[in-house]
């Protein structure tokens, strides 16, 4: 039980850490675009960075993202953005695959800084999967719990639904969601967050 | 009746989230594991860290005590395993903090090479220095020496002129070498993600001894024992 708490609380202290935005900001923008299908969008997503987070560490995922793949991943990337507006409901397939793939390129692209309990996670992947997979989750879901908030938020509070509901909100999390994958397109998707880094941190 | 059930979980669920999001950040401040602060649970040590002449090993020295009682069991510690022969640094922009030019250079002037992969923006990475420079300040006069391997995440990372005023205030008096473009930090480390910080230990005969990610007490401490014993087989 120590472990779960420790694991999760680790995820959340490095919520606002530079090494996580990349998780995050896209995790965010998806769901404000998934204006039907917010909480399924965030649950996938967060799986989708558990998993691809936990894989390369198993020895199951070791395709590294260069050349032809980058330009595949950020049209795939931009095609989550697309599903996830278009999903019609929570149990739409669009929801589900948009948010699940949206985690999973996130998670592709993210070079963790490694705390005591993600390090513990990953150094035991490859012996000791089931439980190593089940921490990953833990961690994901603290790391990246403003966005599964934002995702239960609007079942809380209609009336907050209703104003994220708005085109505007939407509109924002398509933009950032199209600067995400041009940049990545481009090359310059690390070069971006570490100029939001930079300007957040005063550095 | 159902939705309004939904809506007051919902609500719950936000709420507790929030809470656990300020308790983490009021009640988990960013500090440094130090030796002491993650020590194993009593009779949970792997490895009988007892100094060897180099200095006290870190549980003694961070909790203000004589070496550790050895341990109840007689039971040989568990051998150190090979994990593979270690890559050279490549296409580097440069050295810091030594006169050397290569990782061949160092590793030949020395029993045991500690190299880990780092860079000063990093919050885990900054951790773990007091702990290298520890092992560093112990076991420099033994043949061991602490490569830093600056791959840096951010473009102001890169910057040599920071590095060198951020290895200054961390106090990193170790060679490091420039790895700006990343290229050692990916090669090294096989496979689509690569992690701040990573440490192994090369040993006389170019093999990796040793491979943990992650800054955990825990793991600089198993560090600082395991260079311990390579150091005694080295010398047995």
């Amino acid at each position: 039980m120590d472990t779960l708490v420790d694991t999760f609380t680790e995820g959340i202290s490095v919520i606002i850490w530079a090494c996580t935005l990349p998780i995050v900001v896209p995790g965010l923008a998806l769901v404000l675009v998934a204006r039907r299908a917010r909480l399924t969008v965030g649950l996938l997503y967060a799986a989708g960075v558990a998993l691809m987070a936990w894989a390369p560490a198993a020895g199951y995922w070791r395709t590294d993202l260069r050349g032809l793949v980058v330009v595949v991943v950020a049209v795939l990337a931009a095609g989550t953005y697309l599903a996830a507006w278009k999903a019609p409901a929570g149990n739409s397939p669009l929801a589900a695959g948009g948010g699940f793939v949206g985690g999973a390129i996130a998670s592709w692209l993210w070079r963790p800084c490694v705390g005591p309990r993600l390090g513990d996670i990953l150094n035991d992947a490859s012996t000791d999967e089931p439980r190593t997979l089940a921490l990953m989750g833990v961690y994901a879901a603290g790391a990246l719990l403003p966005l599964l908030l934002l995702a239960v938020l609007p079942v809380a509070v209609p009336a907050v639904g209703r104003v994220l509901d708005r085109r505007p909100f939407a509109v924002a999390g398509a933009v950032v969601g199209g600067v995400y994958a041009i940049t990545l397109a481009i090359g310059l998707y690390d070069d971006l967050i570490g100029e939001l880094y930079r300007i957040s941190s005063g550095y | 009746m159902k939705s309004s059930y939904a809506r007051y979980a919902a609500l719950v669920v936000v709420l507790a989230g929030i809470a656990v999001i300020v308790w983490t950040a009021v009640a988990n401040p960013d500090t440094a594991p130090t030796f002491a602060e993650a020590a194993d649970p009593p009779g949970t040590q792997s490895s009988p860290a007892v100094p060897s002449g180099g200095g006290a090993a870190p549980e003694a020295r961070a909790e203000g005590t004589s070496a550790p009682s050895p341990p109840t069991t007689t039971q040989p510690p568990e051998p150190i395993p090979v994990l593979g022969t270690a890559l050279t640094l490549n296409r580097l922009d440069g050295w810091l903090n030594t006169d050397a030019m290569s990782l061949e250079e160092i590793r030949e002037q020395n029993t045991l090479t500690v190299v880990q992969f780092w860079t000063f923006g990093c919050r885990n990475c900054k951790k773990t220095l007091d702990a290298l420079g520890q092992l560093h300040a112990d076991f420099r006069d033994r043949g061991v020496e602490v490569v830093g391997v600056h791959s840096p995440e951010f473009a102001y990372e890169a910057d040599v002129d920071n590095i060198i005023e951020a290895a200054a205030e961390l106090g990193v008096v170790w060679p490091i070498a420039l790895d700006t473009t990343k290229y050692n930090f990916h090669v090294w480390q096989e496979g689509p993600t690569g992690y701040w910080p990573r440490v192994y230990i090369i040993d006389s005969e170019n093999q990796i001894r040793f491979d943990r990610r992650g800054d955990g007490a825990h793991t600089y401490r198993e560090l600082y024992a395991t260079v311990e014993r390579l150091l005694a087989r080295e010398s047995a």
